[in-house]
């Protein structure tokens, strides 16, 4: 994907693109912009979202025309590269609050392992605790782990559950109907008389 | 006798798959003739139990099983369930009426659109179903017969050499509502967005089938899930008060929801077996739960001494170590870290089906062992 | 599949007197790993909503995620972040999130899913599901070869000197009931010799009105009905193309190349 930290790369991006309007001068000022991300991320795009408003991304100065948002310094560093040794898709089974943990039984993804199960702790998910319900699915990836420019590497274990969508109203529909349709013929031809055999 | 030798023609075989998690039942009811209810995975193979057990004695499955029953829609009784009616073409297929209806195929399609290794026990029947339609729909004809209570599925013609019927003694109507009007609430609840489109299993079990074995002189009865509540019009006190197991002794006894008291009906053991019968259990490991427990290992044993078990409930076996770095990094994130099953256990009981006095042998393979011996929970 | 078209971006080195010829080879099987995963939708978006903490409010997103996000850029024409594992970038007419790691995938799909469930009346006229495997040779002959057997160099005899495949696009049908085309690119890395990328698209076009329908405002249903039900099949087929392109190169004797 194209790297956006330059305005000239978001230039050529956009140029490509028929329809696009965009005051590319505007962009160019300084000032200009930073007002614009202001109001804009203030203002709701829709009834239903509120964005919270991006005032404090840092900026700095790089030359004149050109614009830099600096990312803070803590973020982490971005992964180019993830060398899965392990992997599972995991099943909560069961939720054990008391001792803060939960059972999942687990799936390996690597090859025809036979399934597995374990505890694992609700106080490492990173913001997916929320998410643990019996039946929730989620990856369990171990491996080595390439971050950043230079590609520093490490060996990590990421729990991640799966934020699934909801199921659409479409999605239900086409299911009734397919359901309806297997429904109908299986009950209309059911055999009902027991039925004789010879051996 | 070796475990890959075949019964012959005039030997009853009636056998129990269970690793820890699944139940599958296999029997040989004479002449080649054979009967699978419910299916569980062999974790050696990734495969049908049953399945691989019937090549692995010689039998061809496409002409051999005659009749696959589908007790209910718990994973742990169906996984594997649609390779093995694949490979049974000259199969009848059974299963109770509520889950061809299509409240319960609408939650099953819409539970299979969502991505999952662990396969679920409603897709798995969905993909059944379809089968047999496939199988309606080209020269085959039809091939599925709903059970219910004191319905005959099956049974020998009068030239026959062995005298065979089968009949399923539940679910009953009660219970066919009870499950229709849950389907209906649940879609509902999935529609305005109040559910998750997964279904649990709750109890008691709806639509769980029992079904009754009659070989010549000899009477079997196998529980499935079903269970036991104060209200008569469901669960065994329904199939006690049909017409099907009058007069009903049964010399075997696949007992019910894995040995658990919800699946424990005094009058079963009093009015439709026979004294000591044998009492044949699988297990249910899943998660914390393990049945059967203690108490219910002593309420069998005080029923039988002749009690078997699949496999061990209170068994865990660790699972295999990674490479030490991969396992390092492993141990600092899953506690107690297990086989979810155990080795396949089966257990064989073989017995003539002209001499109903026979006891016959019970054979014990891959962990499977008496009820007596089972170790007590840690 | 069939093939319809090839495009072929050929570069001149230099100039010299070289001659075609067909090479004995025996190539070894490469190295091969998942480079990239990326969803495109095409049609009209609002780029400013798309900030992080939008994702973050609708539980698309981890919230931590979402706050240590690198936001490029967020604006009306363009939006721009990357957390951890993915990026996403918004015009008002494309699209686009990926990850650079296989074991995101899955989570990709649930994300775009979950963004276009909320914004399922967004016109949406196409949409790409891709995946750009690397592949990494045993040696630089093996790389050449590979570059050989997909152009072979005899027809730009005298047409251009000491040929060199920069960039091959093929397109080819569907094989399925939806509209749309599959694409496959392959290029050499020419900063990195000894590699060279297989780009997979499977590029999927709105289906058109039925009649029952006519005057229906697109939206993005029926992309979302394609990603529910197609987008680990659609990967189980860039991994079989890819596998078939390494197979076909590794079972190649000889090569039409340039001395």
């Amino acid at each position: 994907m194209t790297n956006l930290s330059d305005v000239s790369a978001i230039e050529r991006l956009i140029s490509g693109v028929p329809g696009t309007k965009l005051d590319v001068a505007a962009m160019l000022s300084h000032r200009n912009l930073a007002r614009q991300l202001d109001s804009d991320s203030a203002a709701t795009s829709s009834p239903a979202h509120q964005v919270q408003p991006t005032t404090k991304i840092p900026m700095r100065r790089v030359s004149e025309g050109a614009l830099v948002l600096t990312p803070s310094p803590r973020r982490p560093p971005v992964i180019r590269h993830f060398e899965g040794e392990q992997q599972y898709e995991g099943t909560v089974i069961a939720i054990n609050l008391r001792d803060r943990n939960f059972t999942a039984r687990l799936a390996s993804v690597n090859g025809n392992a036979p399934d597995e199960e374990g505890e694992f702790s609700l106080d490492e998910l990173n913001g997916d605790e929320n998410l643990v319900v019996p039946g929730a699915l989620f990856t369990w990836t171990i491996g080595l782990q390439s971050r950043g420019q230079k590609g520093q590497q490490i060996r990590v274990s990421d729990i991640r559950f799966r934020r699934l969508p909801p199921v659409t109203k479409e999605a239900i529909a086409k299911a009734e109907n397919e359901a309806e349709e297997l429904s109908a013929f299986l009950l209309r031809t059911a055999i009902e008389a027991p039925i004789i055999a010879t051996l | 006798m070796s475990k890959t030798q075949p019964p012959s023609p005039g030997e009853l075989e009636v056998s129990v798959f269970g690793p820890g998690y699944g139940e599958s039942v296999l029997v040989h009811v004479g002449y080649g003739a054979w009967v699978v209810i419910d299916s569980c995975i062999d974790p050696k193979t990734n495969r049908s139990a049953p399945l691989n057990y019937l090549e692995s004695i010689g039998v061809v499955p496409e002409s051999a099983i005659r009749l696959v029953v589908a007790s209910h829609w718990h994973a742990d009784h169906v996984r594997g369930l649609h390779q093995l009616l694949s490979a049974a073409t000259s199969a009848i297929f059974s299963c109770a009426e509520s889950l061809a209806r299509n409240e319960f195929l609408t939650l099953a399609k819409i539970e299979a659109m969502e991505p999952g290794k662990i396969p679920l026990g409603p897709e798995e029947l969905y993909r059944c179903l379809t089968t047999v339609r496939e199988r309606a729909e080209t020269s085959r004809g039809h091939q599925h017969k709903w059970a219910g209570p004191d319905r005959i599925l099956w049974q020998t013609d009068k030239h026959a050499p062995v005298k065979i019927r089968i009949t399923t003694l539940s679910p009953s109507d009660e219970m066919h509502s009870r499950t229709v009007q849950t389907m209906l609430n649940y879609i509902t609840a999935v529609k305005k967005g109040l559910s998750e489109p997964r279904l649990i299993a709750t109890c008691p079990n709806d639509v769980a089938v029992a079904v009754l074995l009659e070989i010549n002189e000899r009477q079997i009865l196998l529980g499935s899930d079903l269970e036991q509540e104060s209200n008569v019009a469901v669960g065994w006190s329904a199939v006690l008060a049909g017409e099907a197991v009058k007069d009903s002794k049964c010399c075997a006894f696949k007992v019910a929801h894995h040995g658990s008291y919800s699946g424990h009906s005094d009058a079963v053991w009093e009015e439709l077996l026979e004294t000591s019968p044998l009492a044949l259990i699988t297990p249910f490991r899943h998660g914390d739960l393990r049945i059967p427990t203690g108490g219910d290992r002593a309420r069998i044993l005080a029923r039988t001494g002749d009690a078997y078990i699949s496999a061990d409930p209170n068994l865990s076996t660790k699972a295999p170590k990674k490479s030490g770095k991969v396992q390092a990094i492993m141990s600092n994130t899953i506690m107690n870290r297990r086989l979810a099953n155990g080795p396949m256990g089966h257990i064989r009981w073989r017995a003539p089906i002209n001499d109903p006095a026979d006891r016959g042998l019970v054979e014990l393979f891959d962990g499977a062992l008496p009820l007596a011996v089972v170790s007590s929970a840690a | 599949m069939g093939y319809y078209s090839a495009r072929v971006d050929i570069i001149v080195r230099k100039p010299a007197r070289q001659k075609t010829c067909t090479m004995q080879i025996q190539p070894k099987e490469p190295d091969a790993s998942v480079d990239e995963v990326t969803v495109v939708l095409i049609g009209d978006f609002n780029p400013k909503i798309f900030h992080p903490m939008w994702f973050a409010h609708h539980r698309i997103l981890r919230e931590a995620e979402a706050d240590d996000a690198t936001i490029e850029v967020i604006h009306a024409d363009v939006a721009s972040f990357t957390t951890e594992w993915l990026t996403v970038q918004v015009l008002r007419d494309r699209f686009t999130a990926g990850v650079k790691a296989e074991v995101y995938r899955s989570h990709l799909g649930d994300l775009v899913r979950n963004v276009f469930s909320l914004l399922s009346h967004s016109p949406v006229r196409q949409m790409g599901i891709n995946a750009t495997f690397r592949l990494r040779f045993k040696s630089d002959d093996d790389w050449h070869a590979f570059g050989d057997m997909i152009l072979p160099k005899s027809p730009w005899a005298g047409v251009l000197e000491k040929p060199g495949l920069l960039s091959t696009n093929v397109q080819g049908t569907r094989a399925d009931r939806h509209r749309g085309l599959v694409n496959v690119t392959v290029e050499p890395d020419t900063r990195r010799p000894g590699d060279a990328s297989v780009r997979y698209n499977d590029h999927f076009e709105k289906p058109l009105e039925t009649s029952d329908e006519p005057g229906k405002v697109a939206s993005a249903g029926w992309a979302l009905e394609i990603l529910q039900e197609d987008f680990d099949a659609s990967y189980e087929r860039a991994k079989h193309m890819a596998k078939k392109l390494v197979d076909n190169f590794i079972a190649t004797k000889t090569v039409d190349s340039r001395r």
